[in-house]
């Protein structure tokens, strides 16, 4: 089953084209088969099994209401909701696709300026991870090397430091691993659209 | 890692040069649409508008057009405009070749499809750069700051703290910063890259930034160190 990013990403495009051929006086099964053969992802593949299932008898009515129940975005489930109820009462499919497909592009500037806001941070949250972690842990490892006559003055404390010393390169082991868990927003955050 | 680093970045120049080729032929498309649109307006035929738009272009979209027009003397004029969509290798000129072709097949009005696709396309290619200039800022300076600026500050401070001259040995530190800094660079290059939406293509500059990162540090140290002992 399809993400709701996958479904997201090629969900304008299909709109667009089916506004296109509708608003030339094709018919709506043309604009279906022409999105089934491929070029729009999931949606494509979505509606050539609707194609498939008409051949086989089913209505064009119950398909929408069926693949309506299992997709998961919601600009999705809307744009069958239109192409459903244009089947069954004779809508003004192209004024509502019209609406639909604005409505898509603005929530797509939205998703996008969102996007933009959460990874503007990430370069000097990496950067400041990338440079802190090797000072904190950086100072106690070059204690030995830069002096080694305040390990050996028998302070409090030095044993530990010491001990930190050996820390090191864990540490940055697991710095590296921070870094790339916070660049993971930059995946999981992606709203999918192209 | 270095005879990596460059047969990786000469391995990513082809996928830059493709993907500037194919966005050149997507950003005329919208232009290419409505001077199709004028020319079926003013009585001319589809065929006869395509060869019209291909002798007046001399870019990329001119060319591919003129080898469309002339293989479709050979063979169809709907093979000869498939041929044109897959050797652009575009998903949005496919699809417009697509629609294009089930509105021949329909005998829907064209001067009016191809106007309606230019309006979309135009739309949708303002919308496609908008994520593609916001997003290059950001990944551009993430690559900078961590694969540049990081072992520039790593290397100067190491270099500052621990003068070679007072006895100071070094040889464990590299050991584990330059194992650091090129996981850290090859992190980056994937995230700026998926920031694009471009991880695959971003995959073969990891050696390069790894090993450019390593090659700042190192240089830095033994600049600043040399200088001072």
């Amino acid at each position: 089953m399809a993400s709701e990013r996958e479904e997201s990403s090629d969900l304008l495009y299909a709109m667009r084209a089916i506004m296109v051929m509708m608003n030339s006086g094709i018919g709506l099964e043309a604009a279906l088969q022409m999105i089934g053969r491929g070029g729009y992802g999931v949606i494509s593949k979505d509606f050539q099994g609707i194609l498939e299932n008409l051949q086989r008898g089913a209505r064009l009515e119950d398909e929408f209401g069926r693949l309506s129940t299992s997709v998961k975005s919601k600009a999705y489930k809307r744009l069958l909701g239109t192409l459903r109820s244009n089947v069954s009462s004779d809508t003004d499919l192209v004024r509502a696709l019209q609406q639909q497909a604005d409505r898509e592009e603005e929530e797509r500037n939205e998703k996008l300026k969102g996007y933009i806001e959460t990874v503007s941070g990430l370069p000097t949250m990496l950067l400041t991870l990338g440079i802190l972690s090797p000072i904190i842990f950086g100072i106690p490892a070059m204690l030995p090397i830069i002096a080694p006559d305040i390990l050996n003055s028998g302070l409090a404390g030095m044993g530990s430091i010491a001990q930190a010393a050996a820390c090191f390169g864990p540490a940055l082991f697991f710095t590296t691993i921070l870094i790339g868990l916070v660049g993971y927003r930059a995946h999981s955050k992606d709203p999918g659209v192209i | 890692m270095l005879p990596l680093a460059l047969p990786c970045a000469a391995g990513a120049i082809p996928g830059l040069i493709d993907r500037l080729r194919r966005r050149n032929l997507e950003q005329a498309l919208p232009e290419v649409l409505e001077s199709i649109s004028s020319s079926i307006g003013a009585g001319l035929g589809l065929q006869q508008a395509l060869t019209d738009i291909s002798q007046k272009r001399d870019d990329e979209t001119g060319k591919l057009l003129k080898k469309a027009i002339q293989r479709s003397h050979a063979t169809t004029f709907d093979a000869a405009l498939v041929e044109y969509a897959l050797n652009s290798r575009s998903t949005l000129i496919q699809r417009v070749i697509n629609l294009l072709t089930t509105a021949i097949e329909q005998d829907a009005p064209l001067q009016e499809v191809t106007n309606s696709m230019s309006i979309e396309y135009d739309r949708l290619n303002k919308l496609i750069n908008l994520r593609e200039k916001e997003m290059m800022g950001q990944s551009s300076l993430l690559l900078m700051l961590m694969c540049l600026l990081l072992p520039g500050i790593m290397g100067a401070m190491f270099a500052l703290f621990g003068l070679a001259s007072i006895g100071s040995y070094w040889g464990h530190i590299h050991g584990v910063m330059l194992p650091y800094l090129m996981a850290s660079a090859a992190l980056t290059v994937v995230i700026s890259g998926r920031m694009l939406g471009r991880t695959k293509q971003a995959l073969w500059w990891i050696p390069f930034w790894s090993v450019l990162s390593a090659m700042l540090y190192l240089g830095l140290f033994e600049g600043i160190q040399g200088s001072m002992m």
